[in-house]
């Protein structure tokens, strides 16, 4: 008895130790501990009998597709899976590219592999048990080529190239009939918003924050009524006046109803953008700018070389962040009736097959939002710890 | 002229005049992108034999608004017009806006607090309600309100009645002191009674700062609104009687009713702004040096004086700021109440631009709206900001 | 005092460029000129009513009204396949037209004075002649409307049912509720749910609600009916040529009808004699040129979709689950509404 006393497992020690500092350390704390635990016990207890014995997943790969790309038509789904492998590969090459001379992670690849096989044992169907192992594959074969040969800036500019691929191949017609942009739906359209916005909001908002720290008044004025105007009206509000407006002032002609929802929520995008890369200008001490002028650079090459570099830099959190809210507003879409994951979702709920499935349904896409929004806060989490150590 | 010296630099050499060119030139390409826009519109407009008039704001609305009351005074779809039609949206507005503020903050703060709590689980559980919650498009947060949880209520048909309240996916139905038809409206009391009320906790909170004396503001500050309240319910006559919900045919009817469709935006509007509220708390305390804990605690103050008296006070200063967009974006976020049938003042705006035909113009007035919204929370906020901050000698 | 003139000159300046490009931004032709030239029909419809605009798990659309937007694509292009569909909400159909975003609506719109004076939107001839109806659960205490007092009723924004249902109710000094959504899909969940009593819309909107829910005997649709609700496409307003062909479009399915045509019987009756029958295939007259179509448009139309008769049976006839009575919507010699001009 004594003996154990003296030299107890050390495990079991460490634990104690543990809980009783940050667990037990107060009569309060012991309460909370408690109430939290049956809080959690309750939620995860309700969740799973609701999830094991109640829910009817049934529904989710009945309409897998509709969820993923909606109305697409199904004969030119060969689009959207050159579209997924090609960026799986760069996806590959820019995790490769940025682990270069880190050691190897396994995981990832298990669980990669595991989808695989998974894919290929099961009964998805032809197209899914082929091409899920392929987009897999080229995950890897981007890691290792990526890891071997190239450098993290290469890869930025691939991205771009990537994207105006993915474009084209998703709507031009190659002689067998093009698919139109109000076709695209579910997660696709969905991520073609998010990236679209990310993408173009971007120089309109760094251009708008130069305009409003501008020394010029005149410019500076604008500019600020301009990001006031847009941050003070309800994106929603900016989508039915794009719906509206933009047809009527390019002369009532047509437009697509895709790239005037893109405009809105570019625009709107860009207002918030400005603000948080003007908090990064405003912070850069005036003595870079001094000195760049006094090594002779002009102006324009003392704002690219010098003063955007750092002023992006040092808001690179704000800056996913806005990324991240865009993404999450791209689902406000269904208030103007585009097809992307939300809209998919009130109109399956609706099928007269699935009636009563919203949990279902909801519960499946927030998992689907989370996972993307989730998988970008981390990833600028991890981003401003390797700008940090480069100081 | 002051100097021959200015004279013999080329103007496209000068700096000033170089920076006023520019500025010209930009001026002038935004007039005339304004221009051009305006000019296009109008002649898109005249194409289609529309003109951008607001004069249909005098018709009759002739369409039900649920929860059809502004401030205080209902909305009668007979007789009443447009314009009336945007109050009663706006009213809407208010109501969960200001609200959702107060609710959002509260249950913020406590969540941020309980981020940085010493207890290891409080502390996940905290992390783990602000994960999710920012990391799930607000939307789809009210469709789960809405359309699992609410409407997830027992019908009101098999609703019990718990103390006369009915809960039910009807909403909420409980006994209140309601509005007598024939008499004054008691909703502008109600309103002056708060302002005394924050009046006068501001006048005492501010001599406790100047004395020292401890005074107990909040009391004070309640006893006011109560008893102007009371005042003003005799001086007008018992403007208002206890009305209990009644089951009828179909639902309740009488007492207060809060209907699902409030009930599920105001959840979800609070609970996903508090989540983002409980990261400026957490920033805002961790913003406060140390030391400031460590001397609260060396003089023998507890866990929660330390907190309420020396840490929050001094975290708020740098909350104050991004709070004020959270509000901002709670207000606009609650744009969203379209998707779940409330009727917001974009809703009613949007049903009243289909019934005219008016689609422009109510849109337009809807951007107004929000504009106004904002700019005036935004001047609050800044007004606060101001009075509060740091004075440094 | 320079600068200030600097600035005012440059706002002189600015205006009159401003001016001038507006002028140029600007040309007029008719939508069936811009059809021709894009070689295809952008055609609005519903996507979320099975019947008349119905879009399947697979992204086709079927229906009544879709069918009367593929007739005009064979009107105009002699091709029932070049036409585009647009999914619409009912909140948005007019802006839709009103941006241009779309050639013609058939998406059970009612055709109303102030739609056609206020909204900037001008109807062709009505293809459907319905009234504002109202559906219960089969469980439901109400026999009749006006058993609905005091009930929460739930319908979808931007039709003409809102005041419909507020007129219906405020003339016998009844009280309701009324809880509007964006489309009707949120208002059958919500019925569903049990947040509304009753839902209301026009009867042939509930009849195909209630034939396409999963089982059709929870629901019962009370058996008045309380508005005229005729039902027609539209246009953009100010553009007569491009209205004609949608409204002969519509026109030459009820011709059909009355000269028993069928899509199957057309190419028959090209031998045939009669004057009447030779003009609508367009073997004499010129209808078809002054409409600025082919001759023949008339034949297009019937061999790709059929007469009325033909459309009404394929979508909503005794065959399919809607099984709809013709009724107003029977040819006029059959004691029906559907009375088509004269192809002459």
């Amino acid at each position: 008895m004594q003996k154990t006393l003296e030299t107890p497992t050390p495990r079991a020690s460490r634990f104690q130790l543990w809980a009783q500092e940050n667990l037990f350390s107060t009569p309060l704390n012991s309460v909370l501990t408690a109430l939290s635990s049956l809080l959690i016990l309750w939620v995860v207890y309700s969740l799973s009998v609701w999830a094991f014995t109640q829910a009817r997943w049934a529904v989710i790969p009945a309409n897998f597709r509709l969820l993923m790309i909606g109305p697409f038509p199904i004969e030119q789904i060969w689009r959207v899976w050159t579209v997924l492998i090609v960026v799986s590969l760069t996806a590959g090459l820019h995790w490769g590219s940025a682990a270069k001379g880190q050691p190897l992670v396994r995981w990832p690849f298990i669980t990669a592999t595991l989808i695989a096989l998974f894919a290929l044992v099961t009964q998805w169907g032809f197209p899914l048990s082929i091409l899920v192992p392929t987009a897999v594959l080229a995950v890897f074969a981007g890691f290792f080529f990526g890891r071997a040969a190239l450098s993290p800036r290469a890869v930025n500019f691939t991205w771009l190239g990537v994207f105006a691929f993915a474009m084209i191949v998703l709507s031009v017609d190659f002689g067998q009939g093009g698919v139109q942009t109000r076709d695209w739906g579910g997660l696709l359209l969905t991520m073609i918003l998010a990236v679209v916005g990310i993408v173009a909001s971007f120089p309109l908002g760094v251009a708008l924050a130069i305009g409003r720290t501008s020394q010029y008044p005149i410019i500076s004025a604008i500019c600020t009524v301009f990001i006031e105007v847009v941050r003070g009206t309800p994106l929603v509000v900016v989508f039915f006046i794009a719906q509206l407006f933009v047809p009527l002032l390019l002369g009532g002609s047509n437009i697509d109803a895709l790239f005037r929802a893109m405009i809105g929520i570019t625009v709107f995008s860009a207002a918030y953008l400005a603000e948080n890369v003007r908090g990064g200008l405003q912070s850069l001490p005036s003595g870079q700018i001094e000195a760049a002028r006094a090594l002779g650079l002009t102006g324009t090459q003392t704002l690219l070389l010098i003063v955007l570099p750092q002023a992006l830099k040092a808001v690179v959190p704000a800056l996913v962040g806005q990324g991240i809210a865009l993404f999450k507003d791209t689902s406000l879409v269904y208030i103007i009736g585009l097809k992307e994951l939300t809209t998919i979702t009130n109109s399956i709920r609706n099928n007269p097959n699935f009636i009563g499935t919203e949990k279902e349904l909801f519960f499946t896409i927030s998992v689907i939002y989370f996972i993307f929004s989730y998988a970008m806060s981390s990833g600028a989490r991890n981003l401003e710890k390797r700008l940090n150590t480069n100081r | 002229m002051n100097s021959q010296m200015q004279a013999s630099v080329p103007f496209y050499r000068d700096v000033k005049k170089l920076a006023l060119i520019a500025q010209v030139v930009f001026l002038v390409v935004v007039v005339l992108l304004i221009a051009l826009v305006i000019n296009n519109i109008n002649l898109g407009l005249k194409k289609q034999n529309l003109n951008f008039s607001f004069d249909f704001l005098n018709q009759t609305a002739g369409f039900q608004v649920a929860e059809g009351t502004a401030f205080g005074v209902p909305y009668d779809s007979s007789s009443d017009n447009y314009f009336k039609v945007v109050f009663v949206g706006l009213y809407n507005t208010l109501r969960v806006a200001v609200t959702g503020m107060i609710l959002a903050t509260v249950l913020g703060v406590l969540v941020g607090i309980g981020r940085l709590s010493s207890n290891w689980l409080v502390g996940r559980l905290a992390l783990v309600y602000v994960e999710i919650l920012r990391n799930t498009p607000v939307l789809v947060q009210l469709f789960v309100w809405y359309f699992v949880v609410i409407l997830g209520l027992p019908a009101i048909s098999k609703a019990q009645p718990i103390l006369g309240v009915y809960l039910s996916n009807s909403g909420l139905a409980t006994p209140w002191l309601v509005q007598k038809p024939d008499m004054p409206n008691f909703f502008p009391v109600t309103i002056i009674a708060v302002l005394i009320g924050l009046a006068v906790f501001a006048f005492f909170s501010n001599q406790r700062a100047r004395t020292g004396k401890p005074t107990p503001a909040g009391w004070y500050a309640i006893a006011a609104w109560l008893l102007v309240q009371i005042i003003g319910f005799f001086a007008l006559g018992q403007p208002l009687e206890y009305g209990a919900p009644v089951r009828g045919n179909f639902g309740v009817t009488g007492g207060l009713q809060v209907s699902p469709e409030f009930t599920a935006l105001l959840i979800g509007l609070v609970v996903y702004t508090s989540s983002f509220i409980a990261e400026i708390t957490r920033a805002g305390i961790q913003s406060v040096n140390k030391g400031q804990t460590e001397a609260a605690r060396a003089l023998g103050l507890g866990y929660s004086e330390t907190l309420q008296l020396i840490i929050l006070p001094q975290a708020l200063r740098v909350m104050i700021p991004p709070l004020g967009n959270q509000y901002l974006n709670l207000t606009k976020n609650s744009s969203l109440a379209v998707a779940i049938g409330y009727s917001d003042v974009l809703n009613v705006l949007g049903t009243a631009g289909n019934q005219s035909g008016q689609n422009l113009q109510t849109f337009f007035i809807a951007g107004i709206v929000y504009l106004i919204l904002s700019f005036t929370i935004a001047f609050l906020v800044n007004l606060y900001n101001s009075a509060t901050r740091l004075r440094t000698r | 005092m320079k600068y200030k003139n600097a600035i005012i000159a440059s706002l002189a300046i600015a205006g009159i460029a401003a001016g001038v490009l507006a002028v140029t931004a600007q040309g007029s032709t008719s939508r069936l000129d811009t059809v021709k030239k894009r070689g295809k029909l952008i055609c609005g419809v519903n996507a979320t009513l099975s019947g008349f605009g119905f879009l399947d798990s697979n992204g086709k659309y079927s229906g009544f009204d879709v069918d009367f937007c593929r007739g005009v694509a064979a009107a105009v292009f002699g091709d029932a396949s070049k036409v585009d569909f647009v999914s619409l909400t009912a909140a948005a159909r007019f802006t839709a037209i009103q941006s241009g975003e779309v050639d013609v609506v058939f998406r059970n719109t009612t055709f109303t004075s102030s739609r056609d004076g206020d909204v900037g939107v001008d109807f062709g001839p009505i293809n459907f002649y319905d009234g504002q109806g109202v559906m219960v659960k089969a469980d439901s205490a109400a026999k009749r409307i006006a058993d609905l007092a005091g009930a929460t009723i739930c319908t979808n924004q931007g039709t003409t049912t809102e005041q419909n249902i507020n007129d219906y109710f405020r003339q016998r000094k009844l009280q309701i509720k009324v809880v509007t959504y964006q489309d009707f899909n949120l208002v059958m969940a919500a019925f569903n749910q049990g947040r509304c009593d009753a839902v209301t819309t026009d009867s042939s909107g509930l009849a195909s609600q209630k034939a396409t829910s999963a089982d059709p005997s929870n629901y019962r649709i009370l058996g008045e009916v309380i508005s005229k609700e005729p039902l027609a496409p539209f246009v953009a307003q100010n553009d007569s040529k491009w209205r004609d062909v949608v409204s002969w479009t519509v026109y030459s399915t009820i011709y059909a009808e009355e000269l028993e045509l069928t899509s199957r019987n057309i190419d028959a009756a090209k031998t045939s004699t009669d004057p009447v029958v030779r003009r609508f295939l367009g073997l004499e007259g010129t209808s078809g040129k002054g409409l600025g179509l082919s001759a023949d448009f008339a034949v297009d139309i019937i061999k790709a979709v059929g007469s009325y008769k033909e459309i009404f049976d394929r979508n909503l006839g005794p065959k399919t689950k809607l099984n709809l009575p013709r009724r107003q919507n029977a040819n006029y010699e059959q004691g029906g509404l559907l009375y088509s001009p004269p192809f002459r």
